[in-house]
């Protein structure tokens, strides 16, 4: 049976690759979205984690009534962040039980600071947290627990979603099917230090070292034929192909 | 050079309008508003400016040719006629601090195809510095612009601006000629205003830079974003495996490998969508070299599906502001609106409406703080009618 999916990501690029991923995965025939990022005048989503976050928190009292609303109705929202967000962002542990912060307060009571993507004192030496949070592992599973549950939290626990934490980003799992290295998850921002470090990464050109779409679409027809080497080398590329069975082969259309 | 001001009076339906361009102009409205209007003033304006105004002139330029009794405006709330059609520009110039100006009045034809001079000035830093008029005792030939032939010294700066309005052009591609099958009426280099002689000009602009092949000053890449289903582009002469040999064909054509095909297979121009070529056409207008540094394109987003419009329109953007050119678009896919980053200066956007006379009435559109904390797009806002520029009794 077809299925339709809504697809809740960083970039373009990344809904490229989740598009084939899924594919790959559940190997039925499917219909996509892309959701988010979508453009707007003032930026209200715009991209990025900070658009994902926005995304999620805007539709978190009315999942359901959304997806039933686009045409056509879609069974199941797929929602990505990458790993390294975890590991560079004081936002995301604004809310974690380790940090305690007088204008967090601010926010229980109904004040200004509806989230913390709006509070002034983040970029600030004021702000209270401390990066590696100590209420999280520094590595690819730490960050997939952390940002599975923060999406959690930010969607009110609505559902139906599947969520994907690629570590330390979607572009591991490029490198993963490319280069096969054991390490790959631990290294930081592959794109800068693996993929666009040449004029060419694997015979496909880099243009100006840009992240373009037409690049990706090149990559994701190799990280799909290579995709059980990845979910060999990155658990993240494990746990979100786990995530997609339950979400899609396990589970009636009905129930999904 | 920056172009400060534009007036227009007397001419079709701009009855006594003017605004203020900045390197990229939008214009939105209803149907029969006004907007291919404004462009054609441009046109005139350029001719009158640069050489003289006749049917050749003005066809040259894109500007449809009408009677010469509809040119002037014929409100029924005009009591009185006016006898000569009014165009003006403001404009500085990087090199000097001043500021200049250049009108001209036009009698329409009567008994010739030539448009008369009845005055033509220019002014710097608001002192009338030159002028040629019916009423001087120096009666020269009335059917010929001076403001570029005359030798007087102050006019030298001023003329800079003369140059770039003199290949001044609207242009409106159509898919026959764009695909190479129909001539182009208007043939002019580097590209013809309806498309023709685009695969030799897109040839002149396709080279490899330290080996990354680039269309202009943009990577392949960057091009095939637009195109979503090509692979590569190329320039080629036709070959018969490439194109039915009962197809009218040009001496070169373009060439579209499909990343979804086997290597081997090419679509020509013929057989590509009509979008891509329309891409094509929009980025060699805004990076070939020899396009003219003002023009106007009717219908910018002709044949565009509108998320590829609104990519379109911020590549194009870039372009034109990197070249400190100047265009005037017209369009109605509100796609085109979420393309204008309208925080820059130099991109504008405006709205063509009627007044209760029916006179345009040409209107700056600009993003307040409140229009952002809405949090609305600019498309949205269009679509809603808040910008104005939309049909009133629709």
């Amino acid at each position: 049976m077809k299925r339709n999916i809504g697809i809740v990501c960083e970039g373009p690029t990344d809904y490229i690759l989740l598009k084939g991923i899924i594919d790959t995965i559940t190997q039925t025939e499917k219909f996509y979205l892309q959701l988010q990022p979508e453009d707007d005048l003032s930026g209200a989503y715009g991209n990025g984690w900070k658009g994902v976050w926005k995304w999620c928190v805007d539709h978190s009292g009315h999942l359901t009534t959304y997806m039933n609303a686009v045409a056509p109705a879609l069974d199941l929202i797929v929602i990505q962040l990458d790993g390294d967000v975890s590991r560079k962002e004081k936002e995301v542990h604004c809310q974690c039980g380790a940090v305690t912060c007088i204008h967090k307060a601010d926010t229980d009571i109904g004040q200004d600071l509806l989230s913390p993507l709006n509070c002034p004192f983040l970029k600030t030496h004021d702000c209270p947290i401390i990066l590696p949070c100590p209420l999280h592992d520094e590595q690819a599973a730490g960050f997939i627990d952390h940002l599975t549950d923060s999406i959690k939290l930010w969607l009110n626990n609505c559902s139906p979603v599947c969520i994907a934490i690629p570590c330390d980003s979607t572009d591991t799992w490029v490198a993963a099917a490319y280069d096969r290295s054991a390490d790959v998850e631990t290294i930081e921002d592959p794109w800068n230090t693996i993929i666009s470090r040449g004029k060419t990464y694997h015979g496909i050109r880099i243009p100006g070292h840009k992240k373009r779409s037409a690049v990706y679409q090149q990559f994701v027809s190799h990280v799909c034929e290579n995709w059980d080497f990845v979910t060999q080398l990155c658990i993240s590329a494990k746990i979100f192909e786990e995530r997609m069975e339950e979400s899609i082969l396990h589970k009636s259309p009905e129930k999904v | 050079m920056k172009i400060n001001r534009m007036s227009f009076g007397n001419f079709k339906s701009l009855c006594d309008v003017s605004f203020e361009p900045g390197n990229v102009n939008v214009f939105i409205g209803a149907n029969g508003s006004g907007k291919s209007t404004i462009l054609e003033a441009v046109g005139l304006l350029s001719a009158a400016m640069t050489d003289r105004v006749d049917a050749n002139s003005l066809q040259r330029k894109g500007i449809r040719l009408s009677p010469s009794a509809l040119y002037k405006s014929r409100f029924k709330n005009l009591t009185r006629m006016k006898p000569t059609i009014d165009l003006s520009v403001e404009w500085d110039d990087p090199g000097s601090k001043d500021k200049f100006r250049y009108d001209v009045h036009l009698t329409t034809p009567t008994d010739t195809d030539y448009w008369k001079y009845h005055s033509e000035a220019f002014f710097r830093n608001g002192q009338k510095s030159w002028g040629r008029s019916n009423a001087s005792q120096d009666l020269r030939n009335s059917y010929i612009g001076f403001f570029l032939l005359d030798e007087e010294p102050s006019l030298v700066d001023g003329r800079i601006i003369a140059h770039s309005f003199s290949n001044y052009a609207i242009f409106q591609p159509n898919t026959l000629t764009l695909r190479g099958t129909a001539p182009d009426p208007t043939q002019m280099s580097p590209i013809g205003l309806h498309g023709g002689r685009l695969a030799e000009a897109l040839q002149e602009i396709i080279k490899v830079e330290d080996g990354d092949p680039k269309i202009g000053s943009l990577y392949l890449e960057d091009v095939l974003e637009l195109i979503d289903w090509a692979s590569d582009i190329a320039v080629d002469v036709p070959k018969k495996n490439s194109l039915n040999s009962n197809i009218p064909t040009t001496r070169q054509i373009i060439e579209f490998s499909d990343r979804f095909m086997k290597n081997a297979v090419k679509f020509t121009g013929y057989d590509a969508s009509e979008g891509a070529l329309y891409v094509l056409f929009i980025l060699c207008l805004a990076m070939h070299p020899q396009s003219p540094s003002i023009f106007s394109i009717d219908s910018f987003d002709h044949a565009l599906n509108p998320r590829l419009a609104k990519k379109l329109t911020q590549m194009f953007c870039g372009e034109i502001i990197n070249r400190d050119k100047n265009v005037f678009l017209t369009t109605h896919n509100p796609l085109v609106l979420d393309g204008l980053d309208l925080q820059n200066d130099g991109i504008r956007l405006f709205a063509v409406d009627r007044d209760k006379y029916g006179h345009v009435q040409i209107n700056r559109i600009q993003i307040t703080k409140e229009l952002i904390q809405e949090g609305q797009s600019l498309s949205r806002l269009w679509i809603n009618g808040r910008i104005g520029g939309v049909p009133e009794l629709i």
